[in-house]
């Protein structure tokens, strides 16, 4: 398990910043669509609602990872590769979660996922791939 | 083939839009990066302009050639395209299209790179990402 760097977890807090997540399906065809509600848990864990997930669901069902990258205004951007981690329907995040995405848009999500950080990378625009962990 | 509805080729023009590519390699490992040159060519294909000899490049020369794109046009409104790699320009009209705009940007944000080729993608599959009619397939 991985930590990620401080500037990382930064941007992935940071509601202004563009967040979109990737996963793949068993017969390798890759689907990305934009999460705000990504989040870092902790250095070492990503989270994000399951507002109207399908095909994402089931990817990460199938093939258990997937990738997030943010982009901040100041055009800062990270790749971080996870692991999926599993679905949360109730708890104590799960309900922090809802109540905030609920006061955005007005919906309720059907619970949280979990993902565990394996690799962090630079995607910005003055390192590009450099690897951060 | 599908081609890219109106709104999706509007968005694509936009200076605020951002898009995101995901490519895949030859293991099923994931790939998902910023492209700030995602054009439409017509409406049936989408270029981009190669700046690194990175992932990207190499998941769609010898990896699984599929793509997805998360476009994004401030503030509440979202794309994914789906498309397979088509063809790489390291020369010809369209590649020197994109260096003469795509260079000196590079120059004036002090980034000591160019344009190495030019990325094809033909669309095959087009969806809503706003909210609350993300999933639904445009075409």
């Amino acid at each position: 398990m991985v930590e990620m760097p401080e500037a990382v977890v930064a941007a992935l807090a940071d509601p202004e910043a563009l967040k979109v997540v990737a996963t793949v399906s068993s017969a390798g065809v890759p689907n990305a669509v934009i999460v705000a509600t990504v989040y870092p848990l902790d250095p070492k864990t990503i989270i994000f609602a399951d507002l109207r997930l399908g095909k994402t669901k089931e990817n990460l069902l199938q093939t258990k990872k997937f990738t997030v990258t943010v982009l901040t205004q100041n055009l800062e951007s990270y790749q971080v590769k996870c692991a999926f981690g599993h679905f949360e329907e109730r708890g104590d995040i799960t309900d922090i979660i809802a109540e905030r995405v609920f006061e955005r848009v007005r919906l309720q999500p059907r619970g949280v996922v979990y993902g565990i950080v394996e690799e962090v990378y630079s995607t910005s625009l003055s390192s590009p791939g450099t690897r951060l962990v | 083939m599908a081609r890219l509805p109106e709104e999706v080729i509007e968005a694509l023009d936009g200076d605020a839009k951002k898009c995101m590519l995901a490519t895949v390699n030859e293991d099923g490992s994931l790939n998902l990066v910023h492209i700030g040159s995602m054009t439409a060519i017509g409406d049936e294909k989408l270029a981009y302009a190669c700046c690194f000899d990175g992932k990207t490049t190499r998941n769609l020369k010898e990896g699984r050639k599929r793509v997805a794109i998360a476009i994004w046009k401030p503030r509440l409104e979202g794309f994914q395209v789906k498309g397979a790699f088509q063809e790489m320009y390291d020369s010809g009209e369209l590649f020197e299209e994109f260096s003469s705009t795509v260079n000196p940007m590079m120059e004036t944000m002090g980034l000591n790179c160019k344009v190495q080729s030019v990325a094809v993608i033909k669309v095959t599959e087009v969806y809503a990402l706003s909210i609350p009619i993300a999933g639904e397939r445009m075409a």
